[in-house]
């Protein structure tokens, strides 16, 4: 029963958001000034593509935490969805795209139902979808990659550029990203998810629409991740059913790096996709380093930077947060 | 019951309430089962518009599935709901609230983290052409609402960094800009200050003036008298009473609660506590100048063995954060503590209890029973190292001590390793109570024991405690129940503002002198 | 409360035989010692994790980097007993070899568990960290080249059999038997328990919380490590980029449908064994009756789901 006004509030959620921009342009100053081609149009555009996968990923995973749940199946769906869709590419972008973000769709439906109607935990239902969606992927491909069909318009989304400069992953990316931003700020399903945080019932009891919420964070996360399916199929030339493992923590660490709170009630889309730009741009700087040839760091090391990485973003969220989680 | 607080005196009630057209509300023969057992069996409730209503029972009794069937968190299985002259179906919270029924809860389900705007409009937000959200109508929305209850507050600033008060007052301030009919309180005032309830009173004559009625419920039942109109009472899950509050006592009320007549409750005394032990003991705990980083500020104090000392002070004067400081809970920025004339430094509940201290929490579900557990784990818990040999406990030893708590103690259960939650609050607390015992605590520090507890079981408890006293323990009891500091303490320390402020010795304590010591603070 | 968790036990339990008999009349060989053998194997590495991972989930947390820490115990063993100095002491070699794996592995479960309980991290997050990184330590280790080896005296650990039994199945049987008895029995196992219920009651009654859910991230890791021990002397090889691979998915598992609670305070040992049992058997059923490897993980994901239903719908 506190009768202190409780300042740290205020002050957690406006640093849990700053760090990350901070961060990210540090980053890019220090790559900008160190390397010769960091801002070239073929980094740029290249670094963006890549990560574009990610970044959708990234935000279908923000709305679902910000409901206090997760989505552990993300990656292995997004490896159906490529298979589905390079399956699907003789019939043009028109087809498999959709194809791709029904895939999604439809595994989101299947953990929505699990979890607001069956009332599974979010944790086990998508770990459960994670391995079904896993399953399904190499089924279909017979655990081979699944080349496209290069005579079809399919490879222009993932290999293509608007204006000859920006991917147009990334303006696919970055309209999900729009959209789903506008939804939160703009919408009252949007408040609602952010209201429920870690504390569903108090939202219920509240008399809001707790259930549309957590229904819909779920299945647009899916889709997200069939749209991610598309895009690596669409970038790779070929549908991937061993892609993906690592994809869903990946994502779920950008969230944290953004500053929404696991346990919810705290998010932002942009910090989140900032987030995602900072784990892309950490590999991006240690690629440039390798190829000065100040060190030669090989591939193994970048998972131990990324989690390094990772390891200092949460020690600095825990200093930043401690007074207040004192009991 | 009694809350003990200095009340000015009630309104009037509104004379042309209750009885021209039909009640707004009116519940009529509610019944409820939860798996085979009943929680009401004949509910009833009436409440007229712009008419401040009260329900009180004992825990038990049905109030809060009563009130939970009128929110629409639970169906009812049989019965009618009559609301705003039609039969109603409440099926959700949502669709209570949208029939105009809007509730505030005890632990604030607003979210902190968010501007008050936002919780404002929360789920009713205006919306433009587009359907998208206006926040400029929202803002406008929240600016009225705020001035018409005198909130003078930045509504662009996070919720969760203004008091708990204000809080609750944006809370009343988001049911009434949603046109409630009926407000429901739930324990409204359990974390307000004098001042504090003074202005929550003026919101609720305020929202009677305009016509929206109040559900008001609390256990301090001073505070009833002070507000409301009229006063349901429930017992065993049936109404056993329905009275316009100018026509009963206080008396009147608990008798209707506990089914036993008023005559007889005056003649036995309030409590079970009697300061029968002659303070000469050696000093257990003196404390000096002492504070904490949470709100304690001075505290002197000094507890003898055989002895109880009270603390009695309002809410947010700094009582718990005195037993915590005590204990170890929180960090000290200032003063000391002696136990048995040596000076400790006690930084956590394990070296509280290795130093011979022990702290009965206020608040059980949260801070003293471990639900899944059996009752034998809960009431070992503590003792646990002491049971065991190198990292081993011994089964046996561990079942003897049990047994003897259950037998002194008066515990129900069906053996000791019945899952605690399946027991009633009152057993839980004499588990807890157990829990501490069994250290063989020089000092026992009590913060509401007795509280959530049925009445027969408070009067076990306090036997018990005035057991252990005579033995030579030391108690130190925080209590919001003038009857047990009065009867009990032999001396009463009145906190303010997280200050020792006064102190009366027993016995010479009246509910008058100590409401007095509470109210004026320094000599 | 024991009355039950002995229902779904009985539930695990009945759900198992049948299992059995379904094989012994449609499988071929199912009841060999071949077969049996084989299966033991596979379940016994499941399981030891299993067993690490139910202390964890019942402190109330969750431990995602079983898998890299099998890995990097994998990578180092072989490292230590074919370096020029285990050549030389080949029997002080072997001893290095299994403890210093074990004594990295205790580290990193420290590692977690300080984060999670003197930080205030969430366990995800916490070991989410090495989950990342873990492998790629393995493999910086290892240069990403896959190690093979001689050693009879090491492989022993992972090829030799007691009684017709694999090794590995005998030391995740006593593995199991002890730990039983330490949640049962010892102040450490009421501890944890405690902690899982209610951790803040149990800080007010005293228990040292931090150091529980430290030694418990610890003893995870360790188990892990063994595990990892296990699987490299199986193979005789030591591949820092697949040991362990989704080994924390199958321990999640094996727990949960053993009964364990995500929400902490509950430790079923013989649960999580015989749910890593169950799962095992299930694929086994699967992929010897002809039914592709694929449809296995969307089996065990039907396991799990249902197990969690079950679990809930009894909760009172």
């Amino acid at each position: 029963m506190s009768n202190i006004p409780n300042l740290r509030i205020r002050r957690v959620t406006a640093q849990g958001h700053l760090a990350v921009w901070v961060a990210l342009a540090a980053l890019l100053i220090f790559g900008v000034l160190r390397y010769d081609n960091f801002a070239s149009s073929y980094n740029i555009s290249s670094f963006l593509g890549y990560n574009s996968m990610f970044i959708l990923i990234s935000v279908g995973m923000c709305l679902v935490i910000m409901t206090g749940g997760i989505d552990l199946s993300v990656g292995t769906v997004a490896a159906l969805s490529s298979v589905v869709a390079a399956f699907l590419s003789p019939y043009g972008l028109i087809v498999a795209l959709p194809a791709g973000a029904a895939t999604g769709l439809v595994v989101g439906t299947i953990n929505a139902v699990l979890i607001t109607g069956l009332r599974v935990p979010p944790f086990m239902a998508t770990l459960a979808s994670m391995l079904a969606a896993k399953g399904a992927a190499l089924w279909l491909s017979d655990s081979r990659a699944v080349a496209v069909d290069w005579a079809s318009d399919f490879t222009r989304l993932g290999m293509g550029k608007v204006v000859g400069l920006l991917p147009w992953t990334i303006l696919l990316a970055l309209v999900v990203v729009l959209a789903a931003w506008l939804l939160i700020e703009r919408s009252s399903l949007g408040r609602t998810i952010l209201a429920i945080g870690g504390n569903a019932e108090a939202a219920h009891l509240m008399g809001l629409k707790t259930r549309r919420a957590e229904v819909f964070v779920y299945i647009f996360s899916g889709t997200c991740a069939g749209l991610a399916g598309v895009i690596l199929a669409s970038g790779y030339g070929a549908g991937q059913p061993l892609e993906g493992a690592g994809w869903e923590l990946a994502a779920i660490a950008a969230v944290v790096v953004g500053g929404t709170l696991l346990t919810g009630g705290m998010g932002s889309v942009p910090a989140t996709i900032a987030g995602a730009l900072l784990f892309g741009l950490v590999l991006n700087l240690l690629n440039f380093e390798n190829g000065r040839g100040t060190f030669s760091l090989s591939a193994n090391w970048q998972a131990v930077i990324r989690g390094m990485f990772l390891l200092v973003v949460i020690l600095l969220q825990a200093r930043l947060s401690r007074p207040a989680t004192k009991t | 019951m009694s809350g003990g607080r200095v009340r000015a005196a009630p309104l009037p009630s509104s004379e042309n309430g209750p009885g021209m057209t039909e009640p707004l509300l009116q519940m009529t023969g509610i019944t409820k089962s939860f798996g085979g057992v009943p929680a009401l069996s004949d509910g009833n409730l009436t409440i007229s518009a712009g008419e401040v209503h009260s329900i009180v029972g004992q825990n038990g009794a049905g109030k809060s599935t009563l009130i939970k069937i009128l929110t629409g968190v639970y169906r009812r299985d049989g019965g009618t709901i009559r609301w705003r002259g039609r039969d109603v179906e409440l099926r959700s919270p949502r669709e209570a609230q949208e029939a105009g029924i809007a509730t505030i809860y005890q632990e604030l389900t607003l979210v902190p983290q968010r501007t008050v705007i936002e919780n404002i409009v929360l789920g009713y937000e205006p919306r433009t052409r587009f359907g998208m959200i206006d926040w400029r109508a929202a803002e406008v929305r929240t600016r009225e609402v705020l001035s018409r209850f005198a909130i003078d507050i930045d509504p662009h600033r996070p919720l969760g960094s203004y008091p708990t008060a204000i809080q609750q007052l944006v809370a009343i301030g988001r049911a009434a800009s949603m046109n409630a009919h009926l407000l429901i309180m739930d324990e409204p005032t359990s974390s307000l200050d004098d001042r504090e309830v003074d202005v929550l009173f003026g919101v609720i004559r305020q929202l009677r003036a305009q016509g929206t009625a109040v559900l008001y419920v609390s256990h301090f039942l001073d505070e009833l008298f002070a507000i409301c109109d009229g006063v349901t009472t429930l017992r065993d899950g049936r109404t056993t009473g329905e009275a316009r509050i100018p026509d009963v006592t206080k008396l009147d009320l608990i008798a209707g609660m506990l089914g036993r007549s008023a005559e007889d409750i005056r003649a036995a005394g309030m409590t079970n506590l009697a300061i029968d032990s002659d303070p000469d003991g050696d000093t257990v705990l003196e404390t000096r100048n002492l504070a904490s980083d949470r709100r304690l500020r001075c505290l002197d104090l000094k507890v003898r063995s055989g002895q109880i000392v009270g603390l009695a002070g309002l809410l947010g004067s700094g009582r718990t954060e005195a037993a915590r400081a005590i204990f170890g809970m929180d960090r000290t920025t200032a003063g000391q503590v002696s136990l048995q004339g040596q000076t400790r430094r006690i930084s956590s509940p394990r070296e509280a209890i290795g130093a011979g201290l022990a702290f009965l929490t206020e608040d059980r579900k949260t801070e003293g029973i471990i639900p899944d557990l059996s009752v034998r784990e809960n009431l070992t818990l503590a003792l646990l190292p002491r049971l065991s040999r190198m990292g081993v406990i011994d089964e046996a030893h561990e079942r003897r001590i049990v047994e003897e708590f259950i037998k002194a103690l008066g515990i129900k259960t069906a053996n000791m390793d019945q899952p605690i939650r399946e027991l009633s609050g009152g057993n839980q607390q004499k588990v807890l109570l157990g829990r501490w015992l069994a250290l063989e605590p020089r000092l026992l520090i009590l913060d509401e024991p007795t509280r959530g507890v049925d009445v027969g079981a408070k009067r076990e408890i306090q036997a018990i405690i005035r057991d252990r006293v005579a033995k030579g323990c030391a108690v130190l009891l925080i209590s919001s129940e003038f009857e047990e500091l009065i009867e009990g303490a032999n001396e009463i320390v009145v906190m303010q503002d997280g200050r020792s402020v006064r102190r009366l010795t027993n016995p010479g304590v009246t509910e008058d002198s100590l409401i007095n010591a509470i109210a004026t603070g320094t000599s | 409360m024991r009355r039950r968790l002995d229902n779904r036990l009985l539930g695990l339990i009945a759900a198992l035989t049948t299992l059995v008999v379904l094989n012994v009349a449609i499988t071929p060989n199912f009841l060999n010692m071949q077969t049996l053998a084989v299966n033991a194997s596979q379940v016994s590495t499941i399981a030891i994790v299993a067993l690490g991972m139910t202390l964890v989930i019942a402190s109330g947390g969750i431990d995602l980097s079983v898998g890299a820490v099998m890995a990097v115990a994998g990578a180092l063993a072989p490292i230590l007993f074919l370096s020029d100095w285990a050549l030389a002491n080949p029997a002080l070699g072997l001893f290095a070899a299994i403890t210093l794996p074990l004594c990295v592995a205790a580290i990193c479960g420290v590692f977690n568990g300080t984060l999670i309980s003197l930080l205030g991290v969430q366990p995800i997050v916490a070991t989410l960290i090495f989950f990342i990184s873990g492998r790629g330590i393995a493999q910086v280790m290892t240069n990403g080249n896959l190690q093979t080896f001689n050693n009879p005296s090491f492989t022993w650990l992972g090829t030799g059999r007691i009684l017709g039994l694999p090794v590995q199945a005998w030391i995740a049987l006593v593995l199991m038997l002890v730990i039983a008895w330490v949640v049962r029995r010892t102040l450490y196992g009421r501890y944890l328990l405690a902690i899982g219920g209610n951790e803040r009651a149990a800080a007010l009654a005293g228990v040292p919380v931090t150091r529980v859910k430290i030694a418990t991230y610890a003893i995870s890791a360790i188990l892990a490590g063994l595990a990892g021990l296990i699987v490299v002397a199986i193979n005789s090889a030591s591949d820092a980029a697949r040991i362990g691979q989704l080994m924390e998915l199958d321990a999640i598992a094996a727990s949960v449908v053993g009964g364990a609670a995500l929400s902490g305070g509950r430790a079923p040992i013989l649960g999580t064994v015989l749910g890593a049992v169950f799962i095992q058997l299930m694929d086994y059923t699967l992929i010897a009756n002809g039914i592709p490897d694929e449809a296995t993980l969307i089996v065990t994901a039907g396991i799990i789901v249902i197990a969690i239903w079950l679990q809930s719908g009894r909760r009172v």
